[in-house]
């Protein structure tokens, strides 16, 4: 039969074995977040708004207006979302290719994103009709959207010198 | 008719993102880009000059099927209005390249009946694959995309039917051959065919893309896709189905690739069956429907 005494110093044992616990735990992550060391990204490319990189361990990291550096822990990461002004939107699977960048300690990694933007077109036969694919394309070669859809592109067409038709894109 | 190289310019206002004028785009539309199917037609027109059996008036009532079918196709399309110009472009493309394999089928029929049976089938897929890609060519160009290749497949998976269909029919009637009774194992075959045909394409797309859909939907939409493709099938090849068998000049071409010529001569044994009787296993004095091979 177990005295009063006895369970007394037994619930404080296991109380100090939990503090004990809680205190290595809070030095371990203490060490770890000294151990992540920080590497420097170069973004060549202007007018961004926001930029979203997606780490390999499956961390999203956000830049509201970043300069021409931004600094983030060494790692592997890719753009998962590119904000410009006047709300030209491109982000991962939609526009941005899977291209992982390597960020290392005391190596200046690159990346090109933004404008100046291209207005491209693709052409492409399907029998009588012709159809073309019009895409904004910033330096990186992502494929940027904008959510107005009040101001499609315009497009004119010319046989030689002459104008046979003009009309404006639909979108999807 | 429109020809010469076309300028394409885009343009749209993006501030102080880029140049409001995007880059010039030329395209070289050249005059027979106004007439897709004209490969088509001339590879048919090629059959008919070069096999020398074809070098008769009568063939051209091939073309009367072929006619009949254009213009159900173009009240089809009329009746479904398609949004995009281009989507019907692509269909016209499925369309007319199925059209001209099942008529190219009966314009190289004598060749094919002087080979083994399997043979024949295989040439004759060979040929028709081939003339869907004449087809696919003058359509889209050399650039193929992915949506060239599904084309490519359904085709195949159509060119596959009919022949399979063909000789699975003639299979079904070679102990009672009748007109209708082959007919309608024709119906049968064809859907039987692309039913299974697009299952197992469906079953390999989910395997290879791992889409994050329920085997029985696959199952459910492939099966509503065969049964589909396979009835449409049918409803093409019909008006050629009634000219090969009301014609005598056809007809010869059909009993011939079937095998059928011999049982032919045979004198009718049953006033009651309107169907040809066929010789029983092990009869020598005549030749089988399909000869050994089958």
């Amino acid at each position: 039969m177990m005295s009063a005494k006895t369970k007394w110093i037994t619930f404080f044992d296991s109380f100090c074995i939990i503090l004990l616990f809680i205190a290595v735990g809070a030095c371990l992550c203490k060490a770890q977040d000294q151990k992540s060391v920080l590497g420097e990204l170069k973004i060549e490319g202007e007018c961004v708004e926001r930029l979203i990189l997606l780490g390999k361990d499956g961390n999203s990291k956000w830049f509201d207006k970043p300069g021409e550096t931004i600094e983030l822990p060494v790692g592997q990461y890719q753009l998962q979302e590119s904000r410009l002004e006047e709300g030209y939107v491109c982000v991962l699977g939609a526009g941005i290719e899977n291209k992982w960048i390597t960020i290392a300690e005391n190596k200046l990694a690159v990346l090109k994103v933004g404008a100046p933007l291209k207005q491209t077109l693709e052409v492409k036969r399907r029998g009588k009709a012709l159809v073309l694919d019009y895409r904004l394309i910033g330096i990186g070669g992502e494929s940027y959207n904008n959510n107005d859809r009040n101001k499609p592109p315009k497009l004119i067409i010319y046989n030689g010198d002459e104008e046979i038709n003009s009309g404006r894109f639909e979108y999807g | 008719m429109t020809f010469g190289t076309l300028r394409f310019v885009a343009s749209s206002d993006i501030g102080d993102l880029g140049s409001s004028q995007g880059l010039e785009v030329f395209y070289k539309w050249r005059w027979y880009h106004n007439i897709p199917s004209l490969a088509l037609w001339l590879t048919l027109a090629a059959a008919m000059i070069i096999i020398k059996r074809n070098r008769t008036l009568h063939i051209l009532l091939i073309l009367v099927p072929l006619f009949i079918v254009s213009v159900l196709w173009f009240l089809l399309i009329q009746m479904i209005g398609f949004r995009s110009y281009a989507d019907v472009e692509t269909f016209n493309m499925m369309f007319n390249s199925l059209v001209a394999g099942i008529t190219f089928l009966w314009l190289i029929a004598p060749k094919l009946g002087k080979f083994n049976p399997w043979f024949a089938f295989f040439l004759s897929f060979a040929l028709t694959m081939a003339l869907f890609l004449v087809g696919i060519v003058s359509y889209h160009g050399f650039g193929f995309s992915r949506d060239t290749m599904v084309a490519l497949l359904m085709l195949a998976v159509m060119a596959l039917a009919i022949l399979l269909g063909f000789i699975l029919s003639g299979w079904c009637c070679r102990k009672h051959y009748g007109p209708v009774r082959f007919t309608l194992w024709l119906a049968i075959w064809m859907v039987i065919v692309c039913l299974v045909s697009i299952l197992l394409f469906y079953l390999i797309a989910f395997v290879v893309e791992q889409v994050p859909v329920p085997v029985s939907t696959i199952l459910l939409i492939a099966a509503a896709v065969g049964s589909v493709l396979g009835v449409c099938l049918y409803v093409i090849n019909l008006p050629y189905m009634i000219l090969v068998l009301s014609d005598s000049f056809f007809r010869k071409r059909f009993y011939a690739c079937l095998r059928l010529k011999a049982t032919l001569a045979v004198p009718k044994q049953n006033e009651k069956n309107p169907g040809t009787l066929m010789p029983e296993k092990g009869d020598t004095s005549r030749k089988s429907c399909f000869g050994k091979d089958l």
